[in-house]
């Protein structure tokens, strides 16, 4: 009695501990709430560098949106968009400022005789095509550039230049002054917009969203044009209205069908009153958990969390079930028959998700967190407040409930006499699927993507619009300017040797290396030496003396007129040195068009320590790929764990029927999955786990206690209501969460079926 | 920034269109009404002289070359002296060739390429869009003053004289562009004297060319 009253006080104690931290850190703590998928993945990788450098780049991509206006009144439809993004405070117009002419010529010529375009440079040792080139030049119809530095760059080597890697970097045409692009024989106006807070701000995205496309309606109506419009800001707003319906709905249901559920059977609201008492700790105790360990709670967690109503009810069922067939003093005297199985199923529930702690995967590591700590909190108050209600074994089991389950059970009793054979059954038929049912692994990206059907096929208009969809883009990272300019030669001029078709957007043109400029100046000086230039230059009948050697340095670049075009394709970013102290390092990006890289080019790119190929979508599905192998060999391992603990238990026999029992039913409904889905994905997989814990709880219960009418009916109750909660899930709009409710579902009712039959104790 | 140098190109080529166009020039109608009235015609062919004038030299640099033009097709300018190189406006885009490299697509072209062939098709409102058409002191002469801030930071205006001519059999006497002046804010002027041939259609090498 004593030590009861020291565990009462120890649990309130605990209890108030983790109350005062929980509303601590739900009002005061640093979390944030996610719906970014890409904040799911792991912090870790080969090469953490490159994904820095991949962030300092194209992280302010996630603040932009971009709208296409089509239509004969396209112009005054982009006056009236433009008119009111003025209007809207949280966005604004993203206008680059276009330098002139003379202005870049201007600052291009103290450094004139570092600068050789390709043909020049191919030509630069004979005079004939030379003075060809300049000829071609002088007699354009019109071309500024030769306009702008013929009186100080006569041997117009420098408009040459200037004419051709600003020609490479145009991309979009101007009419009536706004930019557009063409498309199918349709002029498209194009308009940049960005966001004045992060675009994966839930509540600030929701509404914006709203207001936008109420504005892009009104703009289509009233000037009767087509708009697209794609932007991570639409794709927050639908994951939140999604996952927010999705959370509150199937939370709803779970609780309801499950509270039904006890009126049903107990026929009384204590039960009721109780169980949502225990779930409503763990939730806080697993939310508090979180918020503890993350800064950053991901929605697709608490999408997930609500399958820890399923694991808490059976805590509860099993202990109303035990404590309403004995008696007080009973219960006083014989508590550790229900306490043990209670803490060897959590402990092995707890085991399972604390391999997912440590996974990289963020969702699975805040999953286990709440789960495990979910659980401790109702483990502690079934085993500490519930014996403490002395109503509670006064009420009984329906006895309609009584004698279904023992028809259940007599039917059940049958098959055990044949459960060798069942089992032989089982397990061949499992073989049989195994080496006959090809396993097919999906590990795409769009598998956690929730956004509706129209939202995706507008993003995909816009991309193939703006030829995203045939751009390859390259990440270059180096410890310097200098090196990141060399690299990013390195780079290009691979790409020219192979694949001289392509067509190559950089910054490399603007500001050559210092190296390549020395290289330049030196065969430009070599060429006048040799007389090259005395043809042309006497067509013009002007000098052009060379100089000594003068780089176009980084910073000075920076201080020119093209340094705002040249700030999109580079970041600087910091990183953490072994011995703690933080470098700067710097990135860059190339966008290669008019063709795909080939296979060997690629695997050059890749192998190459300094540049990468970027393509989030496809490093998003090489991840999820790497850790649903990761996770076979954890299930693996959960396999092997499983059976050790059942036969060192339970005894060989015993022990087995249980592992086989447990192990098959995950297998059922991995099988079964594939079957009725088509394919496999890391969610199938997180759902075994789920299984596994569920399953494991089922057998050790029934390896204590047999086959008797109060087992039976708390875990067919347990089963009942977990199949409830995570049947729900079946219906998610995610098909991460739809794959994961069918896969449990399924293994609820092999375990459920196969559990009784294992079990080594007939009815006493 | 080189769609300035393409929308130059493209102007000029517009405004050689234009001249190939009959009109009922009248001294008492504005240069609105005279680009107003212009008909299209369907084909065109003829030589140039082109001469450049750069304010820091002393002599301008002259070449010369031929023009054709067909409504359906597009346009061909091909400079014969003193190098050859040819620019073709097809309904694909603007090209360069210049013999020896392959031949080049001039990108961003899209949109003035449009205006371009709205034009030969008779659709003034391009051209009215833009350019603001001015009337200038010198008789059968308009000047198009561009709209697009960009290109009017590099030209002031380009001027389009025009003189009677008729250019074939099927045809009755018109108003003929023959002289073309491209005036550059830095000061340098591009004079380009046109002479247009009787032709009823234009030879199959040019055809394939335009195609």
């Amino acid at each position: 009695m004593r030590s009861f009253n020291k565990s009462f006080f120890f649990y309130c104690v605990q209890l108030l501990c983790v109350f005062v931290l929980g509303i601590y850190l739900a009002i005061f703590g640093q979390w944030k709430l996610e719906t970014n998928l890409l904040s799911l993945l792991p912090t870790s990788s080969n090469d953490q560098e490159i994904q820095l450098a991949e962030k300092a780049l194209f992280s302010h991509k996630e603040q932009q949106l971009v709208v296409l206006i089509s239509g004969d009144n396209s112009i005054s439809a982009h006056q009236m968009l433009q008119h009111a993004i003025n209007e809207i405070a949280q966005i604004s117009s993203v206008n680059l400022p276009e330098p002139s002419l003379t202005e870049i010529t201007q600052f291009y010529l103290p450094y004139r005789h570092n600068f050789l375009s390709q043909q020049y440079l191919d030509n630069i040792n004979n005079k004939q095509e030379l003075t060809r080139l300049f000829t071609s030049q002088m007699i354009e119809l019109a071309n500024p550039f030769v306009s702008e530095t013929l009186s100080t760059a006569p041997r117009l080597n420098l408009a040459h230049y200037l004419q051709a890697t600003l020609e490479q970097m145009e991309g979009i045409e101007y009419y009536q002054g706004v930019p557009s692009i063409t498309f199918q024989q349709q002029r498209y106006l194009f308009s940049r917009l960005a966001l004045n807070f992060n675009g994966f701000s839930l509540k600030l995205s929701q509404e914006l969203s709203v207001e936008l496309q109420h504005l892009f309606k009104q703009i289509e109506n009233t000037h009767q044009v087509e708009l697209l419009y794609s932007g991570i800001l639409f794709h927050t707003a639908e994951s939140t209205t999604q996952a927010k319906n999705e959370i509150s709905t199937f939370g709803l249901l779970s609780l309801l069908s499950v509270f039904l559920l006890i009126l049903l059977v107990f026929r009384s609201f204590l039960p009721l009153i109780i169980s949502s008492f225990v779930i409503s700790i763990a939730t806080f105790y697993g939310l508090t958990a979180v918020f503890v360990f993350f800064e950053k709670v991901h929605l697709l967690t608490l999408v997930f969390a609500v399958t820890l109503v399923g694991i808490v009810i059976d805590y509860c069922f099993h202990t109303f079930v035990y404590i309403g067939s004995v008696s007080q003093d009973t219960l006083k005297r014989k508590h550790t028959n229900i306490s043990q199985p209670l803490i060897l199923g959590f402990i092995t529930t707890a085991l399972g998700y604390f391999f997912l702690v440590f996974s990289p995967l963020a969702l699975l590591a805040q999953v286990a967190v709440f789960m495990i700590f979910g659980l401790m909190g109702a483990l502690f108050s079934v085993l500490i407040i519930l014996p403490r209600f002395k109503s509670l074994n006064k009420f009984q089991v329906t006895s309609s409930i009584l004698t279904l389950s023992q028809r259940c059970i007599s039917l059940l009793q049958r098959f055990r006499y044949i459960r060798i054979y069942i089992f032989v059954c089982v397990v061949i038929t499992l073989l049989v699927m195994f080496f006959k049912l090809p396993t097919v692994f999906n590990d795409d990206i769009r598998l956690l993507n929730s956004s509706p059907t129209w939202l995706i096929t507008q993003e995909k208009r816009v991309a193939e619009t703006i030829g995203y969809q045939e751009i390859t883009r390259i990440v270059v990272k180096a410890d310097n300017r200098q090196s990141l300019l060399e690299n990013q030669e390195k780079v290009i001029d691979k790409i020219r040797a192979e694949q001289p078709l392509l067509l190559i957007k950089s910054i490399a043109g603007l500001l050559p290396s210092i190296e390549r400029q020395q290289e330049y100046f030196r065969q430009l000086n070599q060429a006048d030496k040799a007389g090259n230039f005395v043809e042309l230059l006497a067509m013009s009948g002007m000098s052009d003396p060379i100089l000594p050697f003068t780089p176009l340095t980084f910073e000075r670049f920076m201080q020119g007129p093209l340094s705002s075009i040249s700030q999109l394709f580079l970041a600087a970013y910091p990183i953490t040195l072994p011995n703690g102290s933080v470098s700067e390092k710097h990135a860059l990006w190339i966008e290669v068009s008019g063709g795909a890289l080939t296979v060997d080019l690629r695997n050059w790119i890749e192998k190459n320590s300094d540049s990468k190929l970027y393509n989030k979508a496809d490093d998003v599905s090489k991840v999820l790929s790497y850790y649903r192998t990761e996770l076979l060999f954890l299930l693996g391992m959960a396999f092997v764990i499983v059976a050790l603990v059942l036969t060192l238990k339970y005894g060989f026999k015993s022990g087995l029927l249980a592992t086989v029992a447990t192990i098959s039913s995950a297998l059922i409904a991995l099988f079964s999955s594939q079957l009725l889905i088509g394919y496999l994905n890391i969610f199938n997989l997180l759902a075994v786990l789920l299984i596994l814990a569920l399953a494991i709880d089922y057998v050790i219960f029934y390896q204590e206690h047999g086959l008797k009418d109060r087992t039976f009916i708390a875990i067919s109750l347990s089963a009942l209501s977990s199949a409830l909660v995570f049947g729900v899930l079946m219906f998610s709009a995610t098909p991460a969460v739809n794959s994961f409710g069918l896969t449990v579902m399924i293994g609820i009712i092999a375990i459920y079926i196969l559990a009784p039959i294992s079990a080594s104790k007939s009815q006493y | 920034m080189t769609d300035i140098l393409v929308f130059i190109k493209k102007s000029l080529l517009l405004s050689l269109v234009l001249m190939f166009s009959t009109a009922q020039a009248a001294n008492d109608k504005s240069a609105e009404q005279v680009i107003s009235a212009l008909n299209p015609v369907n084909i065109a062919s003829g030589t140039f002289v082109q001469r450049k004038y750069f304010n820091v030299l002393k002599q301008p640099i002259i070449s010369q070359g031929e023009i054709h033009f067909e409504k359906d097709l597009g346009l061909l300018w091909q400079t014969n002296k003193p190098i050859h190189s040819q620019m073709l406006l097809k309904n694909s885009g603007l090209y360069s060739d210049d013999g020896i490299n392959p031949i080049k697509k001039i990108k961003g072209a899209g949109a003035v390429a449009s205006a371009m062939m709205s034009t030969m098709m008779g659709d003034t409102e391009t051209i009215l869009q833009e350019f603001e058409i001015k009337s200038t002191s010198k008789n059968h002469c308009v000047n198009l003053i561009p709209n697009d801030v960009q290109l009017s930071k590099i030209i002031n205006a380009i001027e389009l004289c025009s003189k009677t001519a008729k250019l074939n059999s099927n045809t009755k006497q018109n108003n003929i562009l023959d002289y073309v002046i491209l005036h550059e804010k830095s000061g340098n002027r591009t004079e380009i004297q046109l002479q247009f041939n009787s032709v009823n259609v234009l030879s199959e090498e040019i055809r394939a060319q335009l195609q």
